[in-house]
């Protein structure tokens, strides 16, 4: 159930063998498979898979660099000043026959230091060494006093060298998926490196950008967007999301009526054909000014915005809650995208509560056909929903439009939240078993004989062991009853507040999903 | 070409008498490569900048590629890949960057490229594992340096024999059978020692950084 973070020596050792195998291009497929099946399983796999990742690529550099000094017919000395006898013949042989591309850019490095060295007519004295790491041999070079390098150089070559503005390529379109190009926009095809000045105008389309500084950013069409330095991006209009790394904290956006600055996030960001914009944090936080682009307001203005939260604000500076919003507003950055992400949920129209106005900014997030392995539960948590066993979510289920609700509503006595069902549909409850079960819940609504798991993340947990996992039926820590109702036309459900029964961890909110009844009654025609 | 005993930036110290011949051949023909490509207005601070840079972060781009193109050959080549596409692109490279931080985004494009040439079957990872395992290198980072420098003390402590089958173990193009044969011992039986080897240095480098609070 609960997985302690620890490191298991038989996981390592496996990941260790299987590594060895893919690295000397030995692994069968069953190798392969399994190499990817322990990776996925727990996020320690990953973790443990690099280390051991980077420890081949250190062997590798000290066993490059003995080969290197050494030489055929020579001997070398170890890095501890030993004797070490190096590889019988047959196999030097056929290492340097080999050539490794890693030693001809070793070569390359150094060839390139001497070129450097003798294109300068001072009066230098040249220190070429190789040894070194990583498939690639060090290369130090000693010149003149003022072009000495490696040896306190770092701040004066910065200073009189390298280039202090960016005006060139920041970014990489990395996937254009279906993308129309505005006529004024030259087609950027993938792997296109793009510029600051350069401006991107599709019509249709969703395009994918790495920037150099550690940010990812989906766009999708019709947008019309101008990256200003390898920090900032204009948005003239458009819908985006951000995915911005420790490198790239304090990214900008820029809208025509304000500007988001992130603070570590996942974010999205939405600017219509007049100029209001609308901005959810997925993750982290991000800082949302107003203001027109030369004459941004004060900080006092500035409002902060959490994971969960979202607002819209008008070209006036007004600024409301957004209630809702669902996937096809804002590209998500999962890797386990909705079969039909990017469309908007035709059950689910709207939900709201009795308990945030217009003031507050958290939002419910609609998913349209979302449900499925390791999905987020929460907008305000990281759990999420898994099958409780290996056979998965109950196939019912999977592929559901679902609600993403603030599990921090779980303790609120006077909760009522409001579902606008729009079309025919069963819909779903899933209540946690240390729950009280509410009368509105019993009255309303049929205990089925399906459960969901839910995984939670350590997050807010006060005990450690809260860690999450990939896949059905891992480091589940509670398995919720799911209850069901028939729709049969559209309307709008009121659902309650929830309590806790008894003492006990896995308390959290109910969760809410949907399917269309045609589809329910199939599945149970069929399950008859 | 003289050239004299230095250590490298693993403090492994070297020595070299001189540069084999067949290496110096190599060296004019990668770098006729490299500037005739293009020397894109670049000065020769800017190339004894880069080398330095390269020379500080290699390392790390090389275990960022190799973890998510596991194969030596092919993680060569996206390295190599990488290493031309720094230089090309160094005169736009903005000296308030972090130096790694553009090296590994480059190289995580070239993987990207890389990948896009190869058929599906030759890719070991989906797009899935391979952000997953990109993204864990950031969380190691703050640790990354002190594992290099705790692996090679580590490395010191091993027995001259167990020194001596990872450096043959490891030394590009390698046959697992014909190291075997060399030293008396049968492929599995290679396989074991050297699992065993590394066992015991993950063992000393997790002392090492847990004594260092860093673990």
């Amino acid at each position: 159930m609960k997985e302690l973070p620890q490191k298991s020596e038989g996981r390592i050792s496996r990941l260790d063998q299987l590594l060895t195998l893919q690295l000397n291009g030995e692994a069968t497929q069953a190798d392969s498979d399994e190499l990817n099946r322990l990776l996925q399983s727990e996020p320690e796999a990953i973790s443990d898979y690099v280390e051991l990742v980077t420890d081949s690529s250190v062997f590798r550099g000290f066993s490059e660099a003995a080969s290197y000094c050494a030489g055929p017919g020579r001997e070398s000395e170890d890095a501890g000043g030993k004797p070490l006898t190096l590889l019988d013949r047959s196999v030097r042989s056929r290492m340097h026959q080999r050539a490794p591309l890693a030693y001809i850019v070793t070569a390359a490095s150094i060839f390139l230091a001497v070129v450097l060295l003798l294109s300068r007519n001072d009066d230098n004295t040249t220190s070429v060494a190789a040894g070194g790491e990583g498939g690639v041999t060090n290369t130090l070079v000693s010149a003149d006093r003022s072009a000495t390098v490696g040896n306190g150089s770092a701040s004066r070559g910065a200073e009189e060298g390298v280039p202090k503005a960016v005006t060139g390529e920041v970014a990489t379109v990395i996937r254009a998926d279906d993308v129309v190009w505005a006529k004024d926009n030259i087609d950027v095809d993938e792997l296109t490196r793009v510029s600051v000045g350069q401006t991107l105008h599709l019509t249709s389309g969703e395009l994918e950008l790495v920037f150099d500084r550690s940010v990812r950013m989906r766009v999708r069409g019709p947008a019309l967007l101008e990256l200003r330095s390898p920090t900032e991006v204009y948005s003239r209009f458009g819908v985006l999301s951000a995915r911005v790394g420790k490198a790239g904290r304090g990214f900008a956006i820029e809208t025509p009526n304000g500007r988001i600055v992130d603070l570590g996030t996942e974010f999205g960001v939405a600017v219509d054909e007049k100029g209001s914009t609308a901005v959810a944090v997925f993750r982290g936080a991000v800082d949302l000014m107003y203001g027109p682009q030369d004459n941004l307001l004060k900080p006092s203005v500035t409002r902060r915005l959490v994971q969960g939260q979202a607002l819209t604000m008008d070209l006036d500076g007004s600024m409301r809650r957004l209630v809702s919003y669902d996937d096809s507003q804002f590209p998500t950055f999962r890797n386990d995208l909705p079969l039909e992400a990017g469309r908007p949920s035709s059950i689910f129209t709207n939900v709201s509560d009795n308990i945030r106005d217009g003031i507050g900014a958290k939002s419910y997030r609609i998913v349209p056909g979302g449900l499925r392995e390791d999905v987020l539960a929460y907008v305000d948590r990281q759990h999420q929903w898994n099958g409780v066993d290996s056979s998965g979510i109950p196939s019912i289920l999977q592929g559901a439009d679902y609600i993403m609700p603030f599990n921090g509503d779980k303790g609120r006595s006077n909760l009522s939240v409001e579902v606008t069902v729009g079309r025919p549909s069963r819909l779903f409850v899933f209540m946690s078993p240390i729950a009280k079960v509410p009368e509105w819940l019993t009255d309303e609504f049929t205990k089925t004989d399906m459960q969901i798991g839910l995984d939670e993340s350590g997050e807010y947990a006060l005990v450690d062991g809260y860690e999450l996992a990939r896949g059905p039926g891992k480091a589940i820590d509670t398995k919720f009853f799911v209850w069901q109702r028939d729709v049969d036309y559209p309307t709008t459900v009121v659902l309650g507040s929830v309590r806790q029964a008894r003492r006990g961890t896995g308390y959290c909110m109910y969760g809410i999903a949907a399917v269309p009844l045609e589809v329910a009654r199939h599945y149970d025609a069929k399950s008859n | 070409m003289p050239t004299k005993p230095t250590s490298d930036d693993s403090g492994t110290k070297t020595t070299c008498a001189t540069v084999p011949a067949e290496v110096t051949e190599v060296m004019r023909e990668s770098a006729n490569g490299l500037e005739g490509d293009s020397d894109h207005g670049l000065s020769s601070m800017d190339k004894a900048n880069f080398i330095r840079l390269w020379a500080a972060h290699k390392r790390r781009v090389y275990a960022y590629v190799l973890s998510l193109v596991p194969n030596w050959a092919d993680a060569d080549e996206v390295f190599q890949e990488t290493n031309i596409r720094l230089w090309r692109d160094f005169s736009r490279f903005d000296g308030e960057t972090d130096f790694g931080t553009w090296a590994i985004s480059v190289a995580y494009y070239q993987v990207l490229t890389w990948r896009k040439r190869q058929s599906r079957n030759r890719l070991v990872f989906d797009d899935e594992t391979i952000n997953a395992i990109a993204e864990q290198h950031g969380n190691l980072l703050p640790v990354t340096d002190a594992r290099f420098g705790a692996l090679r003390d580590c490395f010191q402590e091993l027995h001259d024999r167990q020194r001596e089958l990872i450096t043959r173990f490891y030394a590009p193009g390698t046959s697992v059978d014909e190291l075997g044969r060399s030293i008396g011992k049968t492929r599995a039986a290679v396989y074991k020692a050297l699992q065993r080897i590394r066992a015991s240095l993950r063992n000393c480098i997790e002392r090492r950084l847990k004594r260092d609070h860093l673990a």
